[in-house]
């Protein structure tokens, strides 16, 4: 009888002691994490100048712990950041439907582009329009990053804007109704009679549909082939690339990732495609998403490469949002070209090596098409493919 | 008797255990602790590659004061530590190499070499392309990795794989403390350019030793280049500025609390004609030179570059530290520097050939000079 009890003492008191050490040394693991902070909190006390957020140097904490893993493209991101970032890959934004530059001659800040279909485009805004006033707030070249967070907001909300037309020498006065706007990612334009343009941007969730859109045009114009220019392209959803390829080759492997377990996932096209002559243009800014797509291309010898050597990502991110709304950015994968090889740090090879002088590199995308030596390259290219 | 007995010493001890643990997590207002070991578990289950949670565990500090979002505070581990203590004397911390990325991103080049630096004596030249840091490949994709090794400040060599067309050479370099020169004078033209590099204990003095030196010459006046001149050091600073003011405020900076510290000049100043070169690489300390003598002297050049916190640089007991920002500058009015920088009273832009010479070679020699022709002309 008595050595029941004890036998029942001495396991509750063994699992007790247990729980309570395991307990202890979870906590204790960060015991002097808090002293340290707690030292670097008393030297702000003391010396700090400026305002002190501890909402953010909470958020400091979880990011410096997430880049102190030393991966460049793993990060924590904040619920504000997530919710950016959410929209942006969405390819869908709150706001009037225009793209924006910095003229730094003045300081000013002009309107580039004018989406078609947008509130911009309804109220009368036109491209070259100078913006000097926002929500009440004047504006110069100064304020360009906090402008489009000023120009930006809930759908149906109005924003007030005055512009100044260089061409009338006129100021004007906007008011204007803020809609979904849904940002091009992809460019389409005839070179020629036979030739077909197509950029794409980025990989967002529009982009596949866009990228369809500019297909259909293409024929509709009787193009005779396509060039088709990532340049600059960073990359973006890898579920969209895939989707453009499969528009592009027949039955076949994409794309396969591998995660740290050897977990592997396969891509794969189906039947359907269209097999007009098409050129890749590709160059050092060219990453990611941009070489999944020129990786399948080349493998299955669908496009020729020209430009130069693109950036080498071989890795794909995952997002994971926590319960607080904010999110883990990690890098959890590899992924490789339909040949087996993963191109990190390598990046793919031009089939024809072509590259910009830097007084061409200086001006980016402001170059005229017969400037523009990697695209005069890549049309000559495509015109022996279509006479083949 | 005994079972209940036996029960509540159970109790007892668990319910000590809750008010220990409560306890521990109550004391912890700097993060969630649950949070964090999430962030752990995950990341050491999925990350792709080797997960270390120790340099986890180091980035929460750095993560920290970067939370305040100030230029000039943040963390230091022992090897920035080491870096900080020499660049607050006014000294060099490193290699010696300054670097630029190349616009085909596929390689670095040499844009300086500090004198007496173990890249000096290394023989390395300015235009030298690097095109492997440590083994790794110089790539837009590499960069994190690249410009933490080429910058590291720990006391092991760095190696640097040189190719300059068909020629490549293996350099390795270990980062040390370099003693700059403070202050030059020469004579062009008749006019006295002054080119301060940096600030240490005695520039002042030495500054008026070599201006009295040559003060037996004529001469029409001087130019005092701080185009690149970035300090903490406001004390020595007011003294160069006293040389040139008669009595009165030179500059203020305000701290916590808006406790204010004036800096004051006294009787006596060189009173020749005085033009001041600036760019936006003019910072901090550099700043309050302009601001104390922009009554007094014509500024030419570009607005400067609005760093408006003087730092300090704060050991911890472990042997790490940090900078923090601990005083703002303002002019001798109380008005604070404007972030914006100063903007002088004759803008000077680079030509572009001038422009295109600073994107090829990554900087303009003495002789393409463009700022300081400008302003020589303007003495003659």
């Amino acid at each position: 009888m008595k050595s029941k009890h004890i036998f029942r003492g001495a396991a509750v008191s063994l699992i007790l002691g247990t729980i309570v050490l395991c307990t202890t040394a979870f906590v204790d693991k960060y015991q002097h994490v808090v002293r340290k902070l707690s030292m670097l909190e008393s030297v702000l006390n003391e010396y700090y100048v400026g305002d002190v957020d501890t909402y953010k140097l909470q958020e400091g904490i979880y990011k410096g712990f997430i880049s102190g893993v030393g991966d460049t493209y793993s990060a924590y991101y904040t619920q504000k950041e997530y919710d950016d970032f959410k929209e942006e890959a969405s390819g869908i934004y709150h706001g009037i439907g225009i793209r924006m530059y910095l003229e730094a001659e003045d300081n000013s800040i002009v309107i580039k582009e004018v989406f078609e279909g947008s509130p911009a485009e309804e109220a009368g805004l036109l491209p070259n329009d100078k913006i000097i006033k926002v929500a009440g707030k004047n504006v110069s070249g100064n304020d360009y990053t906090i402008v489009s967070s000023l120009v930006a907001g809930e759908k149906d909300t109005e924003v007030e804007m005055t512009i100044f037309r260089p061409s009338d020498k006129t100021t004007y006065e906007f008011t204007l109704t803020r809609g979904n706007i849904t940002y091009p990612t992809v460019n389409f334009r005839m070179i020629d009679d036979e030739v077909a343009y197509i950029q794409i941007t980025k990989f967002e969730e529009l982009t596949h549909s866009q990228f369809k859109t500019a297909l259909e045009k293409s024929e509709a114009q009787n193009a005779k082939g396509i060039v088709l220019d990532l340049r600059n392209n960073p990359g973006g959803l890898l579920r969209i690339a895939k989707d453009i390829v499969d528009e592009l080759i027949p039955e076949g492997i994409i794309v396969s990732t591998k995660d740290k377990n050897g977990k592997s996932v396969e891509y794969y096209a189906d039947n359907q495609y269209t097999d007009i002559p098409m050129v890749v243009l590709i160059n050092s800014r060219s990453a990611s998403a941009s070489e999944v797509v020129a990786g399948a291309l080349k493998d299955y010898g669908r496009a020729k490469m020209v430009g130069e050597t693109s950036y080498g990502k071989g890795v794909v991110q995952t997002v994971i949002p926590l319960s607080d709304g904010s999110a883990l950015k990690l890098t959890t994968s590899q992924y490789f070209t339909p040949s087996g090889v993963c191109i990190q740090g390598i990046g793919i090879e031009p089939d024809v090596q072509i590259g910009l002088p830097i007084e061409k590199l200086i001006r980016g995308s402001n170059l005229e098409d017969t400037e523009d030596d990697q695209l005069q390259t890549a049309i000559k290219v495509l015109r022996q493919e279509i006479s083949e | 008797m005994k079972k209940i007995r036996l029960w509540m010493v159970c109790i007892l001890i668990f319910g000590v255990a809750i008010i220990f643990i409560g306890k521990k997590e109550i004391i912890n207002a700097y993060f969630s602790t649950v949070k964090l070991q999430f962030l752990t578990n995950y990341t050491s289950k999925h990350y792709l590659y080797d997960f270390k949670e120790q340099t986890g565990m180091e980035g929460i500090y750095s993560g920290y004061l970067e939370g305040l979002n100030n230029s000039v505070t943040y963390y230091l581990n022992e090897d920035d530590l080491k870096a900080a203590r020499a660049q607050i004397k006014g000294n060099y911390y490193g290699t010696g190499l300054k670097l630029m990325w190349n616009l085909d991103g596929h390689s670095m080049m040499v844009t300086d070499v500090i004198k007496n630096s173990p890249a000096e004596r290394a023989d390395i030249q300015v235009g030298d392309c690097i095109t492997k840091i440590d083994g790794i490949k110089v790539l837009p994709s590499n960069e994190n990795d690249i410009i933490k090794k080429a910058f590291s400040n720990a006391s092991l060599p760095i190696l640097f794989t040189i190719e300059n067309g068909d020629e490549l050479k293996e350099v390795s370099l270990v980062p040390e403390e370099v003693s700059l020169e403070d202050v030059t004078l020469e004579l062009i033209d008749e006019v006295m350019y002054i080119k301060l590099n940096t600030i240490k204990e005695g520039t002042s003095a030495r500054l008026k030793e070599m201006i009295d030196e040559v003060s037996t010459n004529t001469y029409k006046g001087m130019i005092l280049d701080v185009r690149g001149l970035s300090t903490d050091n406001l004390e020595e600073v007011c003294k160069i500025s006293d040389l040139f003011l008669e009595s009165g405020i030179a500059f203020k900076e305000k701290s916590k609390e808006e406790h204010i510290r004036i800096f004051t000049t006294e009787d006596g100043a060189y009173d020749t004609r005085m033009a001041i070169l600036m760019n936006s690489s003019t910072l901090g300390g550099g700043e309050a030179l302009v601001l104390a003598l922009k009554e007094r002297a014509t500024l030419y050049g570009s607005d400067t570059g609005g760093l408006i916190y003087i730092r300090r640089i704060i050991s911890l007991e472990d042997g790490t530290g940090m900078s923090v920002a601990s005083g703002i500058i303002c002019d001798r009015y109380g008005k604070q520097l404007s972030e914006e920088g100063i903007t002088p009273d004759v803008t000077l832009y680079l030509d572009e050939e001038d422009q295109m010479n600073k994107l090829i070679n990554g900087y303009i020699s003495r002789d393409e000079d463009s700022y300081l022709e400008y302003v020589l002309e303007k003495f003659q």
